[in-house]
């Protein structure tokens, strides 16, 4: 129930409460001068969402290996990594 | 004293993690180069049979594209300046000039089309820019297009002007993108370079 009202939240929280584009004011230029179609929106959200779901489940899976010192720098790489995918 | 808080641990794990994405990079990149360079002919393709007076249907699959492009399009050659030729039922009705150079942000590549009177235009397309969406990147957007059909190049230093929103416009003449200065005159100065190399290298054919 708890994990329920979590992933809940979770959801919620990403969609209007910390929104990125409404609320944290990031990727605010790409949201308004690429989205001007409906087939770019498409495209760049499902982008934006595979590009975050993997760079943080892979920097989760390698977070206890990663050391302090090089930990900002090895999440720009799997996050620039992670994009050029997308 | 653990592994992770040795000197070494962080260049090799920085180095091992590096390899790794780069190999899959490149590996990524060369699995890919093939197909890379096919859609970029097709896209040229596209954009010499938009720039030319020929019916391309507006979701021609790729296959139709090239099909098109060979059936209707014959290489430069001296006579035409470097210029590629619409020929139909053996008479020459336009020349197709690649056009290139710096835009804003990068390289823009288009294609525009030039009648066989050598001064009306039939279209211009653009096959290849990276100017900033919604401003400069316009440029490949219909509106902006259209208004070259038609234009005749002038016999001046600008066959053709890129001219400010505000001032009228004649024969030789299109409107800038209103937001995107540094696009319109830098396409503007290229375009005209070009098309004035290319009107005096025709001028030497005749």
């Amino acid at each position: 129930m708890l994990a329920q009202k979590k992933t809940k939240d979770v959801i919620l929280d990403a969609l209007w409460g910390d929104n990125p584009v409404f609320r944290q004011v990031l990727g605010i230029c790409s949201a308004l001068a690429v989205t001007n179609l409906v087939i770019n929106t498409v495209v760049m959200s499902v982008a934006v969402i595979f590009t975050t779901a993997l760079s943080s489940f892979t920097v989760s899976l390698l977070r206890k290996y990663t050391p302090r010192v090089v930990r900002m720098m090895i999440e720009t790489l799997i996050i620039a990594f992670e994009s050029v995918l997308a | 004293m653990a592994t992770k808080e040795k000197t070494w641990y962080p260049i090799v794990f920085m180095f091992v993690a590096t390899l790794f994405i780069s190999t899959i990079l490149i590996a990524f990149g060369s699995f890919t180069r093939q197909r890379v360079q096919d859609n970029e002919q097709i896209a040229f393709e596209r954009a010499v049979l938009e720039a030319l007076p020929i019916d391309l249907p507006p979701n021609a699959s790729p296959s139709t594209i090239h099909t098109m492009y060979l059936e209707h399009v014959k290489e430069a050659s001296d006579a035409s300046a470097g210029a590629l030729r619409y020929i139909e039922n053996d008479s020459l009705i336009a020349y197709g000039l690649p056009l290139e150079g710096p835009g804003f942000w990068a390289q823009i590549k288009a294609v525009i089309g030039i009648a066989a009177d050598k001064q009306t235009i039939t279209g211009i397309s653009f096959y290849e820019q990276n100017e900033t969406p919604g401003l400069g990147g316009e440029i490949v957007k219909q509106d902006f297009r259209n208004q070259f059909i038609g234009k005749r190049l002038a016999d001046t230093n600008t066959p053709l002007e890129i001219r400010m929103q505000s001032v009228p416009l004649d024969e030789s003449s299109v409107h800038a993108i209103t937001g995107a200065t540094q696009t319109s005159t830098r396409l503007g100065r290229f375009m005209n370079e070009q098309l004035m190399q290319w009107r005096d290298a025709m001028k030497g054919t005749n």
